[in-house]
C-alpha cells in the first residue's frame, strides 16, 4: 500500500476519515515545522511529494528544490519553484522575497486538496487560471468538511 | 487505523478450502465468471492484495484499502474470489517456479536509497511488483550489490526511483538513481544539494536518507551513477 498522497487519492475506493485527514495533515505541518525550524524551504511540497506507509505514517520526500533560507530576513531567491497548482499568489505573480509562507501555502492547498478530494490536476493551466482558481478555493472552501475534522 | 475489535479474525482470513480435484480450466472459468459479477472497486482491492504477495492479512489489508471497515458483504465476496483463486495460484506455483526479472546489465547511475515508507516487511515474495522497463530497470541481484532492485516506482528528469532490497538484511527501501550520463562537469550539483540537504535532517515525518553509493557504469560510459537510500 505505500503510496504518495495524489496517488492514493486516485483510488476511487479509499475515503479518508475524519481521523485519517487530522493525523495526516498534522504530520505534514510537523515535518514542515521541523523543516522552516532548521531553516529549510521545501518549495516543492505537493501530493506525489508526500508519501505514506501502510501503517498510515507521512513523510515528505524529494528535496531537490529545498534549500537554506535566512530566518532573519527575506532574502531574494528563485521565483522558478513548486508546482504551479501548489504555488502561492506572491509567486505567481513573481516575487522572489519570500519564506517559508511559500511552503504553507502548498501545505494548506495540499491538505484542502487531500480533504475535498478533488481529483483535478494542474496540468497545462496558466497563472492567471491558476490564480482565480486560487480565489476560488478561497471562497468555496466548505466550513462543514473542516467541521467534522475538528474536535 | 482502527480495527474493530468485534471482528473475530479467523472469519476473515481464509477458512481452509477443500480443493476439488478440477481441471485448471474449469477454476480458471468459475474465478473469471465470478471475478465479473463482483464490483469493480472490490476486484481492484482484491487485486491488489494479490500484487501484494499477501504479505498482509486480509481483513488489515482491507481496512487501510477502503480507509474504513468493510462491511459483511463486501468481506463475503472477497472471500469467495479467494476460495475460486486458490487452486489456480496453486497450480501457477507448480508450473512457474520461478519469476525471472529482467537482467540488468551494467548499472549506470547514482543509487540513493532514501529513507521511505516502503517497508511492507514483505520478505521473499514479489510477485506483484511491475516493470514496465524491457531491461536494466530491475534487475538481477549482480555480484557485490548492495541493493536489489524490484520495481521502478517513479521517474523524473534526474533519474528514477526503485523499490529495492538490501541485501544485506532484507529491509525495503526506496533506491534513487541519478542520472549521470549527461554530466559534463561531474556530479550534478543539485543531486549535492539535495544529498546535503537530505543529510541533516533527521524527523519522523521526513524521509531518511540512509546511505549513498555510486556504481559503475559500462566501460565506454563514464561512470556515474549513485543511489541515496532513503
Amino acid at each position: 500500500m505505500e503510496h504518495d498522497l495524489t496517488g492514493v487519492l486516485s483510488l476511487p475506493s479509499i475515503s479518508f476519515t475524519p481521523a485519517n485527514l487530522k493525523s495526516l495533515t498534522h504530520q505534514m505541518i510537523a515535518g514542515l515545522e521541523y523543516l522552516h525550524r532548521i531553516g529549510i524551504l521545501h518549495r516543492d511540497m505537493k501530493g506525489s511529494n508526500i508519501l505514506l506507509t501502510a501503517e498510515g505514517d507521512l513523510k515528505l520526500a524529494d528535496f531537490g528544490l529545498a534549500r537554506l533560507y535566512n530566518r532573519k530576513r527575506k532574502a531574494d531567491y528563485t521565483n522558478r519553484v513548486i508546482t504551479l497548482w501548489y504555488r502561492s499568489p506572491e509567486l505567481l505573480m513573481g516575487e522572489t522575497m519570500y519564506g517559508p509562507e511559500v511552503d504553507m501555502w502548498s501545505a494548506g492547498y495540499a491538505s484542502h486538496f487531500t480533504i475535498e478530494v478533488d481529483s483535478a490536476d494542474g496540468q497545462g493551466v496558466s497563472c492567471s487560471r491558476c490564480i482565480s482558481r486560487n480565489r476560488y478555493y478561497k471562497a468555496t472552501t466548505r466550513s462543514t468538511n473542516w467541521k467534522s475534522s475538528t474536535v | 487505523m482502527e480495527i474493530d475489535p468485534e471482528t473475530p479474525m479467523e472469519s476473515i482470513v481464509s477458512p481452509p478450502t477443500e480443493i476439488a480435484a478440477e481441471p485448471r480450466e474449469v477454476s480458471e472459468r468459475k474465478y473469471n465468471e465470478y471475478l465479473d459479477t463482483v464490483a469493480p472497486y472490490l476486484r481492484s482491492a482484491f487485486k491488489e492484495w494479490l500484487s501484494q504477495a499477501q504479505s498482509t492479512p486480509l481483513s488489515a489489508f482491507l481496512v487501510h484499502y477502503f480507509g474504513r471497515q468493510p462491511d459483511s458483504r463486501e468481506m463475503q465476496s472477497i472471500e469467495q474470489l479467494m476460495k475460486l483463486r486458490e487452486p489456480l495460484s496453486l497450480a501457477q506455483d507448480e508450473t512457474q517456479p520461478q519469476m525471472t526479472q529482467s537482467d540488468a546489465k551494467g548499472v549506470n547511475g547514482i543509487h540513493q536509497p532514501i529513507g521511505t515508507p516502503i517497508n511492507s516487511g514483505s520478505h521473499g515474495h514479489h510477485a506483484g511488483d511491475r516493470s514496465h522497463e524491457p531491461d536494466s530497470t530491475v534487475s538481477k541481484l549482480l555480484p557485490g550489490e548492495a541493493y536489489e532492485r524490484l520495481a521502478c516506482v517513479g521517474e523524473g528528469t534526474y533519474g528514477k526511483v526503485y523499490k529495492a532490497r538490501r541485501v544485506a538484511d532484507g529491509s525495503l527501501r526506496a533506491l534513487k538513481r541519478i542520472r549521470m550520463e549527461g554530466e559534463k562537469d561531474g556530479f550534478p550539483v543539485t543531486a549535492m544539494r539535495e544529498i546535503k540537504l537530505l543529510q541533516s535532517l533527521k524527523h519522523e515525518n521526513i524521509i531518511r536518507l540512509y546511505e549513498m553509493m555510486v556504481s559503475k557504469g559500462k566501460p565506454n560510459l563514464s561512470p556515474m551513477t549513485s543511489g541515496l537510500m532513503i
